[in-house]
């Protein structure tokens, strides 16, 4: 009996276990829960508002400060939709990373029949038959943040310009350690499309600069990661000047104090409040070490769906935006501008690093955020 | 017929080799370890400073903590994957609890031994009653061990270690001595006490190399193995608490690779998968083998996923190697 009933808990939980990659609802709830069970129409209901089913799909979202914000602002933008006459519903699938999982959420949205499938992908390429399910059943799909390059997809990216984030971090290391310096380069991802556009953009910089790379790592977005490699770069007696690392900074800073070894001259980049804090108390009291902040903003999310909202009224985006069309045949990616940085010298509002403490405190381990209201959206991106 | 003229050499080499470290499985990962870190040394000088060796040696401490539990598990025939998903937990528990506070060590301490020992209790009575693969049964609980972590803080652990407790695990006594080896006067005793001078070790040690036999004299063999997961919940837990007073935040997952680095280490200390046979001397030295070998893989400059293969490959070697002992007679 005891034996029987043990079982039947041992398989409970292998259930669970098993569930651990599965789909997970929204942690947030949705923006307008009255709106959440309305059928999708293409006309105005009787309170004047346009109804719009919104499925933002993650490749992971628990975890990563990014996501969750990503995700945050997402429904702060739906929120904001009802002043434009949208009630946007809003409903979240978490694939953690399971490509075949992910395909599985997607066809359940299309099933469902939402009106505007928002994607951050687990992979790069691999949905094209999912994409043009859902263009066949006349729903919205864009791709925001992590750039899917499969060839004619044809379909709409938006993401923040991660070129320009390796590029601005390798000019900086490259103007406060000078030609010839020595530097550690560590990577986010490999055979991700963001870590790989930040990564030409960490290259070209540190050809203009002339600058030696010593050592190539990566840390796969994963904090400890980050900070056992750095260790390791240590303990194994590389000599470098500066390190360039595709965010997780912080991590990076934080060896230097369990090892006891002096910091180097420059590091960068990371977009985090506890990046900014670690900064302001290493220089408060001399200038002890340069840094690049930037931040590659959750806000995307937002912003994509701003622009998705225009397009479901038949506004058409301009042609002469800055569309990212050398890196890979026929992928449409709208690069957004990274608005929000700071360096020791200088930062996008001009104020100092030390008047941004109180922020940063508050900020702790989420990152600084901007997403393209609607207005904005309309006036940048549309004719 | 040339070939194997060619491949005698290289055979007979590996035999001896093996049959060395399988007769002397401690001695033959203290001599790997340092082998590695001359090699280490020798292709790259800057790798011999007072700095690297204190950081290597607190690593090695680090994990050999985490790999004391493994070793009882498997000496009882055992294994346990849970130890990462534990210390990840105990992490995030530890942090959230102490909130920067060092008072409030002791609570945190409190609730991560619950935890551990009840993780590790409901691993053993999963394995002994139930009858089930070890192995799937503590990956499964360890999988979700961590999604209730996730449901619990929702992905964004709080909080930070005290300031005290944080040196008492990173300063460094007369600049190289790190704090985390006072930890290990306390435990490196406490763990040979249990399996070299309890009742409970040497029960553990017979209920490893035969069950049954053990059964016939009285023990109650349930019971044992029960007890030796719970104690490497609870040291894979404590462990979590010393590796979150490193790195003094927390995240989800944040220790789950040693889950399998503690089983290669204690392997590769010497102890066998079938059970009964280890010795905890022997993990220690394992540990710094596997320190050692990544930390050349990184001197050495290959490209991370070179890396990763080559770890991998040389960790074949190395259990292949290792596993050649004859099985105890059931």
């Amino acid at each position: 009996m005891n034996k029987k009933l043990i079982m039947l808990v041992l398989a409970f939980v292998l259930v669970l276990a098993a569930c651990g990659g599965a789909a997970t609802p929204a942690a947030p709830a949705p923006a307008d829960p009255g709106a959440a069970t309305a059928p999708p129409a293409p006309e105005a209901g009787d309170d004047g508002l346009r109804p719009v089913r919104l499925a933002s799909h993650n490749a992971v979202v628990e975890g990563n400060s990014f996501r969750i914000r990503y995700e945050l602002d997402i429904q702060e933008a739906a929120a904001a939709a009802a002043d434009h006459g949208f009630a946007v519903s809003y409903a979240s699938f978490v694939a953690n990373w399971d490509a075949a999982l992910e395909v599985q959420q997607l066809q359940n949205s299309i099933n469902e029949g939402y009106d505007f499938i928002l994607v951050n992908p687990v992979s790069v390429t691999g949905l094209d038959p999912v994409i043009e399910r859902a263009r066949e059943a006349g729903i919205l799909y864009i791709n925001a943040n992590n750039i899917y390059i499969s060839p004619g997809a044809g379909v709409l990216n938006v993401g923040s310009n991660q070129f320009e984030q390796g590029y601005l971090t390798a000019r900086e290391a490259g103007r406060v350690l000078g030609p010839g310096a020595r530097v550690i380069m560590m990577a986010a991802r490999e055979g991700n499309a963001a870590s790989e556009l930040r990564q030409r953009g960490f290259e070209a910089g540190i050809e203009e600069e002339q600058l030696v790379v010593v050592h190539e790592s990566f840390h796969d977005w994963n904090y400890t990661q980050a900070t056992e490699r750095m260790l390791e770069i240590l303990n194994a007696g590389v000599e470098f000047d500066g390190i360039l690392v595709s965010q997780n900074a912080n991590a990076l800073i934080d060896a230097f104090e369990i090892t006891g070894t002096p910091l180097p001259r420059f590091i960068g980049y990371h977009d985090g409040g506890n990046f900014m804090l670690q900064m302001i108390e290493l220089n408060r009291e001399e200038r002890v070490i340069d840094f690049m902040m930037l931040s590659n903003s959750p806000g995307v999310g937002g912003t994509a769906l701003n622009i998705g909202l225009h397009q479901m009224l038949g506004r058409e985006l301009r042609a002469d935006l800055p569309y990212w069309s050398d890196t890979w045949d026929d992928v449409i990616a709208l690069l957004l501008p990274n608005s929000i940085w700071m360096t020791y010298d200088d930062s996008w509002d001009g104020r100092s690093i030390f008047d941004w403490e109180d922020e940063a405190r508050r900020l702790g381990s989420d990152v600084p955020t901007h997403w393209w209201t609607f207005e904005d959206a309309g006036a940048h991106f549309f004719y | 017929m040339h070939n194997s003229a060619v491949l005698r050499p290289i055979t007979n080499l590996f035999g001896k080799v093996s049959g060395f470290a399988n007769r002397n499985p401690t001695r033959m990962a203290i001599i790997l370890g340092l082998g590695l870190y001359a090699f280490t040394v020798f292709q790259v000088p800057g790798a011999f400073s007072v700095q690297a060796i204190s950081t290597l040696f607190m690593m090695t401490l680090l994990l050999s903590f985490a790999s004391a539990g493994q070793t009882m598990v498997l000496i009882g025939g055992g294994m346990d994957f849970t130890v990462g998903a534990v210390m990840s937990v105990a992490a995030m528990i530890t942090t959230s609890i102490m909130r920067g506070e060092d008072g409030r060590f002791l609570q945190a301490f409190a609730v991560c031994m619950l935890l551990g020992a009840a993780v590790g209790f409901i691993n053993g009575v999963c394995t002994t009653k139930v009858g089930l693969p070890a192995l799937v049964v503590t990956l499964a609980i360890g999988n979700v061990v961590t999604r209730m972590s996730y449901l619990v803080t929702a992905g964004t652990p709080v909080g930070r270690v005290g300031p005290a407790f944080a040196s008492s695990v990173i300063y460094r006594h007369f600049g190289f001595i790190p704090s985390l080896a006072l930890y290990a006067l306390i435990l490196f005793p406490l763990v040979f006490y249990i399996l070299y001078r309890s009742r409970f070790g040497r029960q553990l040690y017979l209920v490893g190399n035969n069950p049954e036999a053990a059964r016939l004299c009285g023990i109650n063999v349930n019971k044992i193995k029960t007890i030796s997961y719970m104690i490497s919940g609870m040291l894979s837990a404590f462990t979590g608490m010393l590796g979150v007073g490193m790195l003094q935040a927390s995240r989800n997952q944040m220790f789950d690779a040693y889950a399998y680095q503690s089983l290669i280490a204690v392997v590769v200390g010497g102890t066998s998968f079938a059970g009964g046979v280890g010795t905890y001397g022997g993990t220690i030295a394992g540990s710094m083998v596997m320190v050692m070998l990544n930390n050349m893989l990184t001197a050495l400059n290959l490209s991370q996923r070179v890396r990763e293969i080559t770890l991998g490959l040389v960790l074949v070697l190395i259990l292949v190697m290792y596993n050649r002992r004859k099985g105890v007679r059931q």
